[in-house]
């Protein structure tokens, strides 16, 4: 009986072990506790979201910043808000970065030298642009360009970033995506797959990068209260602003913060609230783990997820019904 | 009689459940294809020639190929229609060179085929390569966009309009086990295959109430020139990872795509593998019938835990490969 028991035992401590072993997580990112003097480049940090993250790696870490955006005007707004006393911790440099390799590569050797030769330590890769429109009201030009400055403008900006941070042997890639980069919504054809194409990228990029000791951060924030926002509302269709409605906005402030951390850990998703934690939970498919709450987690509940989305998705197709205008 | 009210109270939940997760939309199963215009891009080789073969020869439809390569164009048009010519048209046309290019084409189509507008639209035209990120240049990053992504949009765009005025339609867009799993050497494959389903899970929301249904396909390596193309500059990682799945005859691929499309599927997928990936993956994706929900949430949590215990062997594979590479260097 009592043998029975212990050989039970045993036998269930071997299978947890066995098991911890094959879903150990895949890579072991340091934790990077001072931020000092890191040199943080920050594509669309003029406003926005970028323009908090800016802020923040200024302010409270010390950071080293530099920000690339198109608008002249508004990168000097933004210098004289962030940096009034012309510290030169932060750069401001005027550049499309969708417009060709070879000019985000002058531009990040500008900002390397500027920063005393310090290379890039974390890319944030945040310029985008954003509008709700109808697939057939959106035209071709439209499409082309949202894929150039959404994914090519960022893998532009990563491909000059990672030869500096291999060569260093560490480096933190951060992809700003969008809970519209996890489902596809009414009036977000082109923004959409502009977002997933972002995650097929980060997900086939950290198999390359894990063994290189650089980690990517994949970010999905909702509906954030910024310039952007604003102006896309003006325009946003019945359909989809009913369809947001289902969830809330975020400060700027607060999507920033999130940021900073999940980058500093190296966790692969960073996501907000318990939508969007659930929401990247029902998403994950082939994504990396960094922790074993993760897997855990979403081994048990996917399942559940995926009930309640399919619930919810038939509410948005119904929505979308009633509101068919007829020609 | 407890028992008796146990059951009567599940199988209430059951239908209860069953209601309020029931498809999002019914197309209707087109089973005659008999005269109904397809269009194929990339149709000259590969599984776009296969699905021309099957459909002109097996449902007698009208199919046009659009392709950039004159000469293979000319191929197909011998190989598939030596004596039946006029079902089949193939145009030179690159679909990711203009939206007016694709426009004309296609109404040129039409016209072609009796004034037919088009009911089917098969989205294939894609490069690929295998290749690392650091290798590929930012041209080949943009040459990928524009042809597996922009191109099947200007196609989508430009048969939209003759779908709407039949009141029904199919777009059909191929993609890739890659376009489910991110996997080292394919950052530029993935990033375009990953949107094709982003703008499919969109665009469906808009075209269900139009009676327009999308087909998003994930076949795995598949036995075409295109794949013996690929495999001569595959770095070792990708081949290895690669080797864990099979590769499948163009035929096959063809031939559920084509099922798959007559029904209004949302996914076509291929194999264990494929139908685990297609659970793993489906997210927020819509359902047609109520067995892929049942699987689907029964399958879910399992395939993430094989799918973890799948990624660990591949970061081992590719972290073993670099410690080779150091030793030699």
């Amino acid at each position: 009986m009592l043998l029975g028991i212990i050989l039970a035992c045993i036998g269930a401590l071997a299978l947890l072990t066995i098991l911890i072993y094959l879903y150990r997580p895949l890579y072991h990112p340091k934790y990077l506790e001072d931020l000092y003097d890191y040199h943080v480049l920050i594509t669309g940090g003029s406003s926005g979201i970028g323009k908090e993250l800016a802020r923040l790696f200024l302010n409270e870490y010390g950071c080293r910043v530099t920000i690339l955006a198109r608008n002249v005007e508004r990168l000097e707004e933004c210098r004289r808000e962030l940096s009034p006393n012309l510290s030169d911790r932060l750069l401001c440099l005027s550049v499309d970065i969708s417009q060709s390799y070879e000019q985000v590569q002058n531009a990040i050797e500008h900002a390397i030298h500027h920063h005393q030769d310090k290379p890039i330590d974390i890319l944030i890769n945040n310029a985008a642009i954003f509008y709700a429109r109808p697939f057939h009201q959106t035209k071709p030009e439209e499409f082309a360009e949202m894929m150039r400055i959404n994914y090519l403008g960022s893998i532009y900006c990563t491909q000059v970033c990672l030869s500096s941070m291999k060569r260093r042997g560490s480096g933190r890639i951060v992809f700003i995506s969008s809970q519209a980069g996890q489902l596809g919504v009414f009036g977000y054809t082109s923004y959409c797959s502009t977002k997933f194409a972002l995650k097929g990228l980060a997900e086939s990029l950290q198999m390359e990068l894990a063994r290189e000791n650089i980690y990517i951060t994949l970010v999905f924030p909702p509906d954030t209260d910024t310039p952007g926002f604003k102006e896309e509302n003006k325009t946003k269709p019945k359909e989809t602003q009913m369809i947001n409605e289902t969830s809330g906005v975020l400060t700027a402030g607060q999507v920033a913060k999130k940021i900073i951390q999940s980058t500093r850990k190296g966790s692969f998703t960073c996501s907000y609230g318990i939508n969007g934690f659930l929401l990247t939970c029902l998403t994950c498919g082939a994504q990396p783990v960094t922790t074993f709450s993760e897997i855990i987690f979403q081994s048990l509940f996917i399942g559940l997820l995926r009930l309640i989305m399919l619930r919810v998705l038939n509410s948005f197709y119904r929505l979308v019904r009633k509101h068919k205008q007829i020609p | 009689m407890w028992l008796i009210i146990c059951a009567v109270i599940i199988i209430l939940i059951l239908l209860v459940l069953f209601y309020l997760l029931r498809p999002m939309y019914r197309p209707t199963c087109l089973l005659n294809l008999r005269d109904i215009h397809v269009v194929i891009t990339g149709g000259s080789s590969g599984i776009g020639k296969e699905l021309a073969r099957q459909l002109l020869n097996e449902h007698q439809a009208r199919v046009t190929i659009l392709a950039r390569n004159q000469k293979r164009l000319d191929e197909c048009q011998q190989e598939l229609a030596p004596d039946n010519h006029e079902r089949l048209l193939c145009l030179s046309v690159d679909i990711s060179g203009s939206y007016s290019n694709v426009q004309k084409a296609i109404e040129q189509a039409c016209q072609y085929h009796g004034n037919r507008p088009v009911s089917i639209l098969i989205n294939n035209a894609a490069v690929f390569f295998a290749k690392t990120f650091d290798e590929t240049t930012a041209d080949e990053f943009e040459q990928m966009v524009r042809i597996n992504y922009l191109g099947a949009v200007f196609c989508t765009k430009a048969c939209l309009s003759s779908m709407h005025q039949l009141g029904s339609g199919r777009i059909v867009l191929i993609s890739s086990q890659a376009g489910q799993i991110g996997i080292y050497g394919y950052t530029s494959y993935c990033s375009t295959k990953f949107a094709l389903k982003g703008l499919a899970e969109s665009l469906q929301m808009e075209l269900a109430r139009d009676n327009i249904y999308v087909t998003v396909v994930y076949p795995p390596d598949t036995d075409t020139p295109g794949l013996a193309e690929e495999n001569k500059t595959k770095p070792i990682e990708t081949q290895l990872i690669n080797e864990t799945s099979g590769v499948a005859s163009a035929e096959e691929v063809a031939r559920k795509i084509i099922k798959s499309t007559q029904r209004g599927s949302f996914s076509c997928w291929y194999g264990i593998n494929g139908f685990l990936l297609d659970c793993l993956t489906s997210g927020a994706q819509p359902i047609t019938n109520t067995l892929e929900l049942i699987s689907q949430c029964l399958t879910v949590g399992l395939a993430r835990l094989i799918i973890v215990g799948l990624l660990n062997t591949f970061y081992t594979i590719t972290r073993k490969r670099n410690s080779n590479k150091n030793k030699t260097n």
